[in-house]
């Protein structure tokens, strides 16, 4: 068998070793064509690549304009930020002192903060008193007038009228003299839970003449704090005579002579940032969008694409609170958010495939979109530097659907079979949403994007 | 031949030194690629698709061996390229039991013309006609072509031996016509 199959095997290799058969002359003009196709291959991702980077220079450039817009409406804020006037409230319908504190600028701010510091001076001994008696239906205004005058312990009223503290973080920024060279703290006799904390005894004591920030003081019902300077305490048994009103009146004249803040993370916590948000001029980031596709060969280089996209939109901006309620200490709070809104949609997109490498295509598409919101995210992180603030996280739906024409040029790796990576940047016309937000989409219809997700193709 | 100057041409992409390269070759490789394809057309086909890789892949050829060798090579693969994306070889299963059962004596010395033999490869089973190609003419083993066709190598033996017998059936059938 063997050496038959050798005998078939060298008559076979005899006869076809030098097998010709002519080609026909087309056959060339085939394959000149084919290698002229290669050489233009060659070229055109260079023009692919340029394109594309021209295309993210132009995105760049159109991104920063939208950033330099936002940033300049951003300045407006903080501008009227600056001069937004502070209301110092508690309700207090029996008290007659009732007049508005306003502060017009910091830098008023800083001027009434060194007389008031000059006039404390005037005293050997001064002891703030710096607690917060609630009480529903005290009504407090304290104005200039009363804030202009000297603020003298010896008037401020005994702690027997202290009653009725909320739990919450209480926050104080107080001016102390430069002459007081020894801080103390007590907390008031008689009181269930008095605030002792060593950290704040010893962050007082380190802060000698200058502002003091009572960092993360918290206060429970009864509960109130009596800081003093120089030798001795001071007896607070006298009510006020210069002042008329309540205890907390007065107490609250003393906190704002003494610029003091308070806050409440709870009712912070429950404000609707979104709604805020919404009025506020917005630094968009440019979309990211993501989609699982399935492709679907139509012809040679031409295909059809669906499947599910998910673009996230970012945008940042600032907004004031104001906290009125809890301590009934009015206090305009300054607020970095962050809104994150996500979109799921559905693509129809039309491919055509220009060139091949291997496992790598390029191709130009075009297509539109329908995205449905699925929620809108906010953190709000506080400006103000004051310890124990809390970031706000709230959430709203996304109401109608948004609908968009897109088309681009993008590249796709094939990494297993049938299953494709691609990224595409591209250009998308986003048409008037029925949606509740005020979006990147709505304020800049025409955007530059990158499309990127993974496509299952279908031959 | 030197084909030295034609390769330096062809590397730097030169047309004129790609033409030549196929005046030099396209005969003899066209030759090959009929005997793996069952008409002219399929052929050419596999000579367009190996003319391009030959140019494309030139780099790689180290100069060593023969440059036909090289370009032989490439227009087989090719051609079993073409076979594998055709799904031709899907029937070459393994009819090794049926060995035996095969007279395998082939009686070939005829007088058929070398285009009558090719007439008769060329309406080979594709499974048959790949296997005698790379076994009797290109001179692979059937260990190589088990491995080249990703089949057993049982398989490449009972196809070969199925190929002589049909080779057999035909030439035997052709004299009867004459």
């Amino acid at each position: 068998m063997k050496e038959e199959k050798d005998k078939l095997r060298d008559f076979m290799q005899g006869v076809f070793h030098n097998y010709e058969v002519k080609p026909d002359p087309e056959d060339w003009n085939r394959i000149e064509k084919t290698l002229s196709k290669k050489k233009n291959r060659r070229i055109i991702p260079w023009i692919i690549w340029a394109s594309a980077a021209s295309l993210f220079v132009l995105m760049a450039i159109y991104t920063g304009d939208i950033l330099n817009h936002s940033e300049k409406g951003n300045s407006q804020t903080a501008i009227n930020r600056d001069t937004t006037q502070k209301t110092l409230l508690t309700p207090n319908p029996k008290t007659k002192l009732a007049t508005a504190v306003t502060t017009q600028t910091k830098v008023a701010e800083k001027k009434q903060a060194a007389t008031q510091t000059e006039e404390k001076n005037k005293h050997e001994k001064v002891t703030t008193l710096a607690s917060a008696s609630i009480q529903e239906h005290n009504t407090l205004k304290v104005s200039n007038n009363i804030a202009s005058k000297p603020v003298n312990i010896n008037t401020i009223p005994s702690t027997e009228s202290i009653n009725g503290f909320r739990n919450a973080d209480l926050l104080v920024h107080a001016i102390i003299p430069k002459t007081a060279s020894l801080l103390k703290y007590q907390h008031l006799s008689g009181l269930k839970q008095p605030p002792v904390n060593n950290h704040f005894t010893r962050d007082l004591l380190a802060s000698n003449g200058s502002d003091i920030h009572f960092k993360g003081l918290s206060l429970s019902n009864n509960s109130g704090l009596i800081i003093e300077s120089g030798g001795g305490t001071k007896a607070m048994n006298a009510p006020a005579s210069n002042y008329t009103g309540t205890f907390a009146s007065q107490l609250a004249a003393n906190m704002y002579l003494s610029s003091i803040k308070t806050f409440d993370n709870a009712y912070l916590a429950s404000t609707n940032i979104g709604s805020l948000f919404q009025n506020k001029s917005h630094n968009y980031l440019p979309p990211v969008t993501f989609g699982l596709n399935i492709n679907l060969s139509l012809q040679p280089n031409w295909s059809i694409e669906t499947g599910i996209q998910y673009t996230q939109l970012q945008s940042t901006g600032a907004v004031s609170i104001n906290s009125s309620n809890s301590l009934q200490f009015s206090t305009t709070f300054s607020y970095k958010v962050d809104e994150y809104l996500y979109y799921l949609g559905l693509p129809i997109i039309l491919n055509y495939s220009f060139a091949q490498k291997r496992k790598t295509s390029y191709y130009v598409s075009t297509g539109l979109s329908i995205e449905k919101g699925l929620i809108a995210k906010y953190v709000a992180n506080p400006e103000d530097n004051f310890s124990g603030m809390q970031p706000i996280y709230s959430h709203n739906a996304i109401k109608g659907m948004q609908f968009s024409f897109t088309t681009g040029v993008g590249i796709s790796y094939k990494f297993i079979k049938h299953f494709e990576l691609f990224g595409q940047p591209s250009v998308s016309y986003y048409f008037n949403s029925l949606g509740n937000k005020t979006t990147i989409f709505s304020v800049h219809p025409l955007l530059f994007n990158l499309r990127s997700g993974i496509r299952y193709t279908i031959k | 031949m030197d084909y030295t100057k034609i390769l330096e041409g062809c590397l730097k992409g030169n047309l004129k030194a790609q033409r030549e390269l196929y005046e030099c070759f396209a005969s003899k490789m066209l030759g090959v690629c009929t005997r793996y394809s069952a008409n002219r057309e399929e052929a050419k086909d596999i000579m367009h698709d190996g003319f391009i890789k030959v140019f494309t892949k030139l780099d790689t050829y180290s100069g060593t061996g023969p440059l036909e060798a090289w370009m032989r090579r490439i227009f087989v693969n090719t051609a079993l390229e073409l076979l594998r994306k055709n799904d031709v070889l899907r029937d070459a299963v393994d009819y090794e039991g049926l060995i035996e059962n095969i007279d395998a004596n082939v009686d070939i010395e005829s007088d058929l013309t070398h285009d009558e033999l090719m007439q008769i490869i060329n309406n080979m089973p594709p499974g048959y006609r790949t296997v005698f190609n790379l076994y009797a003419i290109e001179g692979y083993t059937h260990h190589e072509i088990a491995e080249m066709l990703q089949i057993n190598e049982g398989t490449s033996k009972s196809q070969y031996a199925r190929a002589k017998n049909w080779l057999q059936t035909k030439i035997i059938s052709k004299y009867s016509e004459l």
